[in-house]
């Protein structure tokens, strides 16, 4: 009896395909059991760059390296996130800042006022005028050169205003300093600080007030002269500060950037996707703009506000992303990806959820 | 009971000693065709009270009071068979085993008759038979169609996997093409020819016999047997007193309880019938919990030897949560429950399961049917039947529910109903964003079958007869459910009450009746060439009249004009034995079918005008057929092609210059082949083991690419601004039909490991499945020709067992059952989203499920 059951399972296994009929599909959709999706957001700490990605610096030289590095760390970090994943990760990268090499300090005289002014008064009245003047008086400057220039300069009254000009890779480069009021507004008896701890801690309260006005955005750098006494003479130096939307402090030379990774199953690959969902104008604008074409289906559209799944087939609903997508970003670049999640009605509603991507023809393709 | 009864008969007779004759006999019948044990069948002694049933082995045992006499032996759509017997006193004769044919025969020929059963070796199509024990000890949890799996040409599944949401197909054709004939009665919806096995749920419990009739099938009735009929065959008359109490568990908190009882035929010549089950469980799937209660009486009076009257009524009263949104394998795949429970139509309110998605109705069906048997050669049955349905689905309004942002946790999570109903009472005078509305549709159905059979001649058999139906059917959308709400806006501009401030009760969206009203005749010649030859011929011709009323939209005219349709058929065939064991049958019909009241009014919602272009379809059927008997194997082979001509395929949208009008087309001439060789074997090794098994390859396809114009409500074509009239081309040409395995096989096996107890594994496979989809729909020509997707083959392992003992007086009967003993992850249904299993939308078959009962007879 045995021998004849062990044959009739034998045999019916030998027609079967297996237990597990689906293996092939889901090798094909590349689905891996227990495979979650989710988004975050990271911020690299300093091990991530030294013991993970072994690194001598907390920071990344270039964007590049960034975005070849980090999904190592994403996938140390991260094992069970899987396809479809997004990552917003937030890393340091070293982008220094050039300082002087050498230091002239001048103070403008009336005849350079009468040569590179243009009027009668001794003073200067227009940027234009400074530049003239430096590049008249300097025409072979060193690159990386400081002039700290002290001059009279109108605007309304005349004021004795000094700043940096500071000349690299062939430019002349305005650096912003302080007058003497400012320094006395610092708190400072003469015109300069005493050490380089107390210019970084009194220049960013200062700049706070300075910019009150000005729209100063987070990121934003700013570079600043000011002058030490430092053994018996004042030397000008230049320092950058970098605005974090609330404060300012000094620039040392280390970016923070925040870059998008999505997961493609494999792993994590720079991505530019943006998740969006539809709102109520999107499926009134989509309704409009296509009922010429699908009237039976945006007649239901505007009816109920979702896309019912007997009326719009897969091609309809990609038309209706590109409607929406277009007019929600009309100048996406190309390659443009972008998650749309909106509502579906195939007797129950539901959301659904699409990935589209901006191809060289302008339209919105499946991804 | 009736054993106690007669022992202590038997011990009174002892005691006061009366020097009557008495001996005991026994036997086992079993159906002459298949050698299968019959259960049920009632064993009479001629002329006297005295009688019993066999059990499930079709075994008896009947105590007589007499040294000679006849023993009567009757069984539904079997012949009666009379065994004269002799017996000494005292004695135990053992008279071996009884063989009932499936034939024509006194009152049995009536009901073969009516109930247009088919006659193996004789009725000329391609026919499966299962029996009240097979289902005893397969169906288990499954849907009552499931147990048809096993059948060639045949695919089921559970769909959702809701309880009753199960579907079958035969031959590639969906429910509307195969007719579905509950004891004769026709029981496809009238609108729109579907089956809802929901309505049914509880038949498997008195089913006595259900064949499965492929192709045209053996009904002289029109009905919709394109793919084929299923004839489910109720028990009925019982003549002996007895009954059974049973009761079964299983996964998921399955629980079914019920019992039967028939008083016997008492000496006025009544009998009755009373069945009754409870059953409930949560599903497999998540969400799916479900309640019904079953229940069948049949009360019958045999007024005299010629007349029989038999009233019958069953119904199943249901409720159960519905998996409908469909979802993607990938989707599926990412969900926490897994593919195979993951349900998206449910949720909690108030710390309750709150279905989306859930189903609700109630269908009794009763009938009084006479048996009349005018003359040795005539006889007439005619039944009377009415059905009443109520009830309906739950659907939603608004965006939140579904949505992810109202779920509770992620997108795989349950709904949260609560935060919606905060949501609704924080607006509170501003009404509900979302809530809850009932899609009823209930109707009342009222017919009359009567069929006349003569046997006008040795050799002719004549019958007719007529098919009367009176249908109405109501649908509406009734708020059930403001979720918190003051009140729901009806936002519906065309509804009466648009704009109006709804309350629950009130109707909105969608209000109107549909009738249907339906006569016809029939009539079939069956003529005996020679002893193993006979041909016959059948023809039906009917009349359909459809109408819709409007009760709720903004529309002068509320109700339709009446449209009417001539639908007829014809059909004949032989059957030839050419020897002992082999037969070959051959059958051929054309019918002409109404369409159904949903081609005809598209869009009966919104309004009462009609396609007025709407045809009939047209199908052509061809059938071979050989068999091979020997006492321990049977083979059937038929080879079939069913052309489905001219199929037309209407739909209509609303004019874009005016909102309140529809634009119509109407696609003619879509044609189709359904063709296909189906075997089926059965084998007995020995005595106690066999085997058995199925192959079935289909070759379903489209044949041609089509193309239709638009048409306004008043069937003019309309034409575009280069003044050609505007198509729609379909590009169907060789396209595989959708929706159903075309392959399939099945291989059993059975032992008896005691006399009367059978072990059993059975293994079903299922192939070349392609994704459903809207042939109209196939409107690009550059996927012409190419098919939709293929879902993936599967093949499934059930393993059953039963024993059966004596309880004290009574005999007790154990159930186990395992469907998909591997727990096979497999896809049963995918609808086609084009770009393949990327975006089909698939149900996935449930896993391993179980379920123990238990049964004592008495």
């Amino acid at each position: 009896m045995k021998k004849i059951f062990t044959l009739i399972v034998g045999l019916t296994t030998l027609f079967s395909v297996g237990c597990d009929p689906m293996d092939d599909i889901y090798d094909d959709l590349n689905i891996q059991d227990n495979e979650i999706q989710g988004n975050i957001d990271y911020t690299l700490e300093e091990k991530d760059y030294t013991d993970i990605l072994d690194l001598n610096y907390s920071n990344f030289n270039s964007v590049d390296d960034a975005k070849s590095l980090i999904p190592q760390v994403l996938s140390e970090k991260y094992p069970a996130l899987g396809k479809g994943s997004l990552a917003s990760v937030t890393y340091d990268i070293y982008s220094s800042r050039p300082k002087e090499d050498s230091l002239i300090v001048y103070s403008a005289t009336n005849d350079d006022y009468a040569k590179y002014g243009d009027d009668k008064y001794p003073n200067w009245d227009g940027m234009s005028q400074i530049y003239d003047f430096l590049k008249g008086e300097y025409p072979d400057a060193e690159n990386r050169t400081l002039v700290s220039l002290t001059y009279d300069y109108f605007d309304g009254g005349t004021k004795e205003l000094n700043n940096g000009f500071f000349y690299v890779n062939g430019e002349w480069m305005f650096i912003q300093g302080f007058t003497q009021e400012e320094y006395a507004e610092m708190g400072e008896s003469y015109a300069n600080f005493s050490n380089e701890d107390e210019a970084y801690q009194k220049i960013p309260i200062y700049l706070k007030d300075k910019f009150k006005y000005e729209t100063v955005e987070a990121g934003d750098i700013q570079p600043i002269m000011y002058k030490l006494y430092k053994s018996g003479k004042t030397v000008s130096y230049i320092a950058y500060f970098i605005y974090d939307g609330e404060m300012w402090s000094i620039y040392d030379n280390v970016l923070s950037q925040t870059l998008q990774f999505g997961h493609d199953g494999e792993t994590w690959i720079p991505d530019n996707t943006i998740q969006y969902s539809f709102t109520s104008e999107d499926y009134t604008l989509a309704a409009n703009e296509l009922s010429s074409k699908y009237p039976d289906a945006t007649d239901n559209l505007s009816n109920y506000g979702n896309f019912n799944k007997s009326r719009w087939d897969d091609d309809m609903l990609l038309e209706a992303i590109n409607v929406v997508l277009d007019n929600l970003s009309p100048n996406a670049e190309v390659g443009q990806k972008y998650v749309v999640k909106y509502t579906v009605y195939a007797g129950g509603t539901s959301d659904e959820t699409r990935s589209v991507i901006k191809s060289e023809d302008g339209s919105w393709v499946d991804l | 009971m009736k054993k106690i009864t007669n022992l202590l008969f038997v011990a009174f007779m002892m005691l006061t000693a009366l020097a009557q004759a008495q001996g005991v006999l026994t036997g086992k019948v079993v159906d002459g065709e298949t050698d299968t044990p019959l259960p049920g069948v009632n064993v009479i002694v001629e002329g006297t009270s005295i009688g019993v049933t066999t059990d499930f082995d079709g075994l008896f045992t009947i105590e007589v009071d007499k040294n000679q006499g006849v023993l009567n032996l009757s069984y539904v759509g079997f012949a009666s068979k009379s065994v004269k017997f002799t017996i000494a006193n005292g004695e135990e004769k053992d008279l071996g085993t009884l063989s009932l044919q499936m034939d024509e025969g006194a009152l049995d020929e009536v009901l073969v008759t009516a109930y247009s059963l088919a006659i193996d070796r004789k009725t000329p199509v391609a026919v499966s038979t299962i029996k009240s024990e097979e289902i005893a000890l397969k169906l288990g949890t499954q849907e009552f169609p499931e147990i048809l799996k096993s059948t060639p040409g045949i695919y089921a599944t559970k769909q959702g996997g809701g309880y009753g949401d199960g579907r079958v197909n035969i031959r590639g054709f969906s429910s509307e093409n195969v007719a579905v004939m509950i004891n004769g009665v026709p029981v496809n919806d009238m609108e729109n020819g579907a089956v809802y096995w929901s309505n049914w749920a509880g038949l498997g419990d008195v089913t006595s016999t259900m064949q499965v009739q492929r192709g045209l099938g053996a009904s002289k009735v029109a009905v919709p047997s394109i793919g084929g009929t299923i004839n489910i065959v109720t028990k009925s008359i019982d003549a002996v007193e007895g009954g059974k109490i049973s009761s079964s568990i299983g996964n998921n908190g399955y629980l079914k309880y019920g019992m039967t009882y028939s008083t016997g035929l008492s000496d006025k010549g009544f009998a009755a019938t009373v069945s009754a089950s409870r059953i409930k469980g949560d599903g497999y799937v998540n969400g799916l919990q479900f309640e019904g209660y079953n229940y069948f009486v049949n009360l019958s009076q045999q007024i005299n030897p010629n007349h029989l009257l038999s009233f019958n009524a069953f119904g199943a009263q249901q409720e159960h949560g519905q998996r409908y949104t469909r979802e993607t394998i990938e989707e599926y795949k990412r969900t926490e429950q897994g593919p195979k429970r993951f349900n998206a139509d449910w949720g909690y309110k108030n710390g309750k399961i709150y279905n989306s998605s859930y189903n609700f109705y109630h269908k009794p069906q009763m009938s009084l049917n006479h048996y009349w048997t005018v003359s040795e050669k005539t006889n007439i049955s005619t039944a009377l039947y009415a059905s009443f349905g109520s009830g309906g689905g739950r659907r939603t309004e608004g965006d939140k529910i579904g949505s992810d942002e109202y779920r509770i946790g992620g997108f795989d999570q349950p709904i949260d109903f609560d935060k919606i109903v905060d949501e609704n009472r924080e607006r509170g005078a501003l009404g509900a964003t979302d809530m809850i509305f009932a899609s009823n549709n209930s109707h009342q159905w009222y017919g009359i079958l009567s069929t006349f059979k003569n046997r006008t001649t040795d050799k002719l058999t004549i019958s007719g007869g007529i098919d009367g139906r009176y249908y109405i059917g109501s649908h509406w959308y009734e708020i059930t459910d403001l979720l918190g709400g003051d009140y729901w806006l009806n936002d519906n501009s065309s509804d009466l009450n648009a704009g109006q401030a709804l309350q629950v009760g009130d109707t909105f969206g969608k209000d109107y009746d549909g009738k249907v009203l339906r006569g016809g005749v029939f009539a079939q010649a069956e003529y005996d060439i020679l002893d193993n030859f006979n041909v016959f011929l059948a023809a039906d011709i009917s009349n359909t009249t459809y109408s819709v009323e409007n009760n709720l939209k903004n529309i002068e005219k509320k109700e339709s004009d009446k449209v009417d349709f001539l639908g007829y058929g014809v059909k004949g065939g032989a059957n030839y034995n050419f020897t002992d064991n082999q037969n070959v049958f051959a059958n051929v019909g054309y019918f002409s079918r109404a369409p159904f009241l949903t081609n005809v009014f598209l869009n009966a919602t919104g309004s009462t005008e009609a396609n007025k272009d709407a045809v009939n379809e047209k199908v052509f059927s061809t059938e071979l057929g050989y068999g091979f008997r020997l006492p321990n194997l049977k083979v059937a082979l038929n080879l079939y092609r069913t052309q489905w001509i001219d199929k037309s395929i209407a739909g209509s949208y609303s004019n874009p210059a005016d909102q309140n009008t529809r634009l119509f087309y109407n696609l003619q001439g879509v044609d189709a082949v359904h063709q296909g060789v189906e075997l089926e074997l059965s084998y007995n090794v020995t005595d106690n083991f066999k085997f058995n098994g199925m192959l079935s390859l289909g070759d379903w396809k489209w044949t041609n690419n089509v193309e239709g114009v638009k048409q306004d409500e008043n069937g003019e074509v309309i034409t575009g601004d280069d003044g050609n009239p505007q198509k729609l081309f379909v590009y169907s040409k060789d396209l595989k039909v959708g929706d159903a395995a075309q392959t399939t096989f099945a291989v059993g096996a059975s032992y008896d490991f005691a006399p009367k107890s059978t072990i059993f594994v059975d293994y079903n496979y299922a192939g070349d499945m392609y994704s459903s989809y809207y042939v109209e729909d196939r409107d690009d020509s550059k996927q012409e020709g190419i098919n939709t997707w293929k879902a993936p083959d599967y093949g499934l392992f059930d393993l059953g067992i039963k024993h059966t003992f004596d309880f004290g007086p009574f005999q007790a009967s154990l159930y186990g059952k395992i469907n998909n003993a591997l727990n096979t992850e497999y896809i049963s249904d995918a609808n086609d989203q084009g770009n393949g299993a990327q975006n089909a939308l698939v149900y996935f078959g449930a896993g391993r499920t179980y379920s123990v009962s238990f049964n004592l007879k008495f």
